[in-house]
């Protein structure tokens, strides 16, 4: 079990960050990485294709930071979207039935709708994007790259739990009847792969039991939050770049990555009628690239090794997201959500 | 001669302007739900399918069972409040002048989704602000509380709030029609040696009942499309509504189409229906209209009840615009929501963040303001032409108009994205990513607010001045423009700053029309609600807040203005 204890009221950013396990300090790679983001010609190019256009599901200010970067670097402004992936969908397809394509990139975490929209011919084939060769196979399909992987964690607020909960039975233990929050399996996209594994792994009882001792959140964010405030007291399924940001401003929560767990992962494509081409590929190669992937996992999980401030990933298990909405009406009825 | 045709007996100019409208008005309403139904017709057994599967599971009509109990439940304490509220701040001395007019529409001006997390910042059982006080207080008396007493996250508390949501809808069409009604009957009642209270609940509020009935009426309509108190607050309380359970399913992906319009076709059904019984229960005639003789007298002495009344308004106000807003307003600067308020932790990072940082802010507002006041001028007026032109026609016309209008009232935002999206987007609109998209939606989705107070406004004008008009030789054009509509004004501009402010922050549909080249206030604080935080939502929605208020406060004083020369 991967443990980050929780960072008390006044510990520092440092505290927190050596007392996660596996965190790699900053090894000096960045000159070492092969130069993929740097082909003069494709720069070039993408400077006179003008603003470049990335539709995203990422925390407005890691995403922020990133973009902000990129035009440092580059010149070149990014115009950011955030969508989750239902509107995202409708969108992609608005958008390619009117022949007036503006998303240049997508960053996005539903592993149904890349598949659906790969099989659309939306995306272009990976080999096109500079850098792709650096990533394992495991985080590759034909037409999307995994960029972050965002594994689900349990997370509590340390002012009202003392003792660094054992794991996911915690949420169901008695002892917390009326001080747990979980996610509502109805919003969407990959949570409610957590809530199949818990099925699968623990029985319907584990489930029922849930619904039982706790409240449901509507999203993920604000649930996180209530944590902080200590309106509920322990939380699951966590996403760890909000816990990053709640533990960063000395909020009181804990995490920790229980086994088994199932990662959220963000994927990113490049769209084939891109209207900028060339800034789609630059800026995919720039978040590939080490210094992306230091911006965008800070304080989390890289599909590749060697980036600095990123930690080593807990052991994860993938259920079976093809068939993951016709699970979710009796998840619902356990956890007696209606 | 019938009402409704020239001296000819042939439809004159105006009555052929008004039927040219309609038209108009109606292919644009119905012919995008008529491309989203016909593209989805493939989809439709598939939609039945899950329709007939969901009802064997007994999970709709649990659904339908909650969004009757929140929407009948919220709509009727919103009938009250409002109605009481309106009666003190216009007719009696209990009124609380200027900003007992601008408050009432706090719950509206605090922007959907941050103005329900502000309450539940309040009254969260464990973290609540107002439960912290609540519970020194009791510990005083000798009574110890874990959590509450009060929790917002249960049916009562989804009710209560919901029911302050809808507290505006009511406020606005009754407040507009008080302030055009005769004082002659209250006058009439005091001499009579009745008491304020019984002159309020047997002569003023029955004689603008079907202003209350237009304000329930609207507060049911806005009811079932209230999305988000129930998504913020509903998941929690277990109490899955109609309009969060559309919107499932259509964020999902694929998203289920047919089940969706399905669904939201038989709310149209519903919101029909309910328009219907209206009529039938609340007759046009027999009720206090504004007479071409008499004026304004003065107002009701409420003697000892005075304080009482306006510490009642005052607490509504408190409760509902002040108190929120302090939440938020504190959250805003802390670096994480907390009970614990610490002012040397407090931080503008939150402000500096959605105003500099956060790209699309100041564009949003810029888009959104922009849209608002042309979303309300246009559906106003469209109304106003629609609803007062045929005022006085009493035949198919006015019928049509009110049918048409109000068609919209209850597909959720959603849907009516959806056909949008869908109807615009290939040739020959190619609308998708402009603005005028935005609008065209907004519009649609407008026209039934607009629609009710055209017709709470028209239903308190009598009909001696238009024939008046019309003996000394006017038009009906002319009756418009110069009697009907300046004499609806108040009443229009009730309906013109709710549609403003629905508008301004409008989230669901600006969700699937909105992007990065065209912001809106609405997507921006969404994003923030799911991927950002609590005090980057706070410090955005207190900023918006601040810029809705100053606008509707400058429109309120200008209305009184021209309403008190007129």
């Amino acid at each position: 079990m991967n443990d980050i204890p929780s960072t008390p009221a006044g510990g520092s950013r440092r505290n927190f960050l050596h007392h996660a396990a596996g965190v790699v300090l900053a090894p000096p790679l960045l000159a070492a990485m092969p130069a993929f983001a740097q082909d003069a010609g494709l720069i070039a190019a993408a400077r006179k294709e003008g603003k470049g256009s990335l539709y995203a599901v990422t925390d407005p200010a890691i995403i922020q930071a990133l973009v902000a970067r990129f035009k440092e670097k580059y010149g070149i402004e990014i115009e950011v979207t955030r969508l989750i992936s239902g509107a995202l969908g409708q969108r992609l397809t608005a958008e390619q039935d009117s022949g007036s394509p503006v998303a240049d990139v997508v960053m996005d975490t539903d592993k149904l709708l890349q598949e659906t929209l790969a099989a659309r011919r939306y995306y272009v084939p990976i080999t096109e994007i500079p850098g792709h060769q650096t990533y394992p196979d495991s985080a590759k399909t034909a037409t999307s790259i995994i960029v972050s992987h965002i594994p689900y964690s349990l997370v509590w607020n340390t002012s009202l739990i003392k003792e660094t909960p054992k794991g996911w039975e915690d949420l169901i233990d008695p002892k917390n009847k009326g001080r747990v929050l979980f996610i509502d399996p109805r919003v969407g996209g990959s949570p409610a792969l957590w809530h199949v594994l818990m099925r699968e792994t623990y029985g319907d009882a584990f489930l029922r039991a849930l619904g039982q001792n706790g409240q449901a959140a509507p999203s993920a964010v604000p649930g996180l939050q209530r944590i902080a405030a200590g309106a509920q007291a322990i939380y699951a399924p966590g996403v760890h770049q909000v816990v990053v940001g709640l533990v960063a401003k000395n909020a009181p929560v804990g995490e920790s990555f229980p086994q088994p767990t199932v990662s959220s992962d963000t994927c990113l494509s490049v769209m084939a009628k891109a209207p900028h081409p060339a800034i789609a590929r630059l800026l995919s190669s720039f978040i590939l690239s080490v210094e992306g992937q230091a911006i965008l996992n800070k304080d989390g999980f890289s599909p590749i090794r060697g980036v600095p401030g990123t930690m080593a990933l807990p052991k994860m298990t993938t259920p079976d997201f093809r068939t993951i909405k016709d699970k979710i009406p009796g998840l619902v009825s356990l956890l007696g959500l209606t | 001669m019938r009402a409704g045709t020239g001296r000819t007996g042939l439809p004159a100019g105006f009555e052929l302007l008004l039927l040219a409208s309609l038209v108009l008005v109606t292919v644009f309403l119905v012919y995008p739900l008529g491309v989203a139904v016909f593209r989805t017709l493939g989809e439709a057994p598939a939609g039945a399918s899950a329709i007939a599967k969901s009802i064997e599971s007994g999970a709709l009509l649990r659904v339908l069972r909650n969004t009757a109990l929140v929407v009948f439940g919220g709509a009727a304490l919103a009938t009250v409040v409002g109605a009481v509220l309106a009666f003190i701040n216009e007719r009696t001395d209990g009124s609380l002048g200027a900003s007992g007019e601008l408050l009432p529409l706090a719950p509206m001006i605090v922007p959907p989704i941050a103005g329900v997390i502000g309450w539940a910042i309040l009254l969260d059982p464990r973290v609540g602000l107002v439960n912290g006080v609540l519970k020194d207080l009791l510990g005083r008396l000798g009574i110890t509380l874990d959590n509450g007493p009060l929790d917002i996250y249960t049916p009562t508390g989804l009710i209560f709030v919901t029911g302050l949501y809808l507290v505006p809808y009511v406020y606005l069409i009754v407040a507009a029609a008080l302030r055009g009604l005769d004082a002659s009957l209250d006058e009439a009642s005091r001499v009579h040696g009745a008491s304020p209270l019984r002159t309020m609940v047997r002569v003023t509020l029955p004689a603008v009942r079907p202003a209350i009935a237009a304000g329930a009426l609207t507060a049911v309509i806005g009811g079932i499309g209230l999305f988000s108190v129930p998504i913020v607050l509903g998941t929690a309380a277990r109490m899955d509504v109609i309009s969060v359970h559309i919107y499932r399913l259509f964020e999902q992906f694929p998203p289920q189409t047919a089940t969706g319009l399905m669904l939201s076709a038989a709310m149209v059904a519903v919101v029909q229906f309910l328009l219907l019984a209206q009529r039938w229960l609340v007759p046009s005639e027999g009720h206090a209209v504004i007479g071409g003789r008499g004026g304004r007298a003065g107002l009701i002495r409420l003697g000892r009840w005075r304080r009482p009344a306006q510490g009642l308004a005052i607490g509504y106000l408190l409760a509902t615009s002040v108190l929120p807003v302090l939440g938020l307003a504190i959250v805003s600067l802390q670096p994480f929501w907390t009970p614990i308020i610490d002012t040397k932790q407090f931080t503008l990072a939150s402000y500096t963040f959605v105003l500099f940082e956060n790209g699309p802010t100041s564009r949003a507002f810029v888009t959104s303001l922009g849209l608002g006041a042309a979303t309300a001028t246009a559906a106003v007026l469209i109304a106003a032409l629609l609803l007062l032109g045929s005022r006085h026609s009493k035949g198919t016309l006015a019928k049509a108009s009110d049918m048409v209008l109000t068609l919209p009232a209850t597909l959720p935002h959603t849907v009516i994205g959806v056909a949008f999206l869908i109807t615009f987007t290939p040739a020959p609109f190619k609308l998708y990513g402009t603005t005028t998209l935005l609008f065209l939606a907004y519009l649609a989705m407008a026209l039934p607010f607009a629609a009710r107070a055209a017709a709470a406004a028209a239903s308190g004008i009598g009909a001696d001045l238009s024939e008046a008009s019309r003996i000394a030789g006017a038009g009906r054009g002319r009756t418009f423009l110069r009697i009907l509509l300046p004499l609806s004004l108040p009443g229009l501009m009730a309906g013109w700053i709710i549609v403003f402010i629905h508008t301004a922050g409008e989230v669901t549909a600006s969700s699937l029309l909105a992007g990065a080249r065209n912001p809106v206030i609405g997507r921006v604080m969404t994003e923030l609600w799911v991927f950002g935080s609590f005090p980057q939502l706070a410090a955005m929605s207190i900023v918006v807040t601040a810029v809705t208020s100053t606008g509707v406060a400058v429109m309120l004083y200008f209305t009184r203005r021209a309403t008190l020369r007129g």
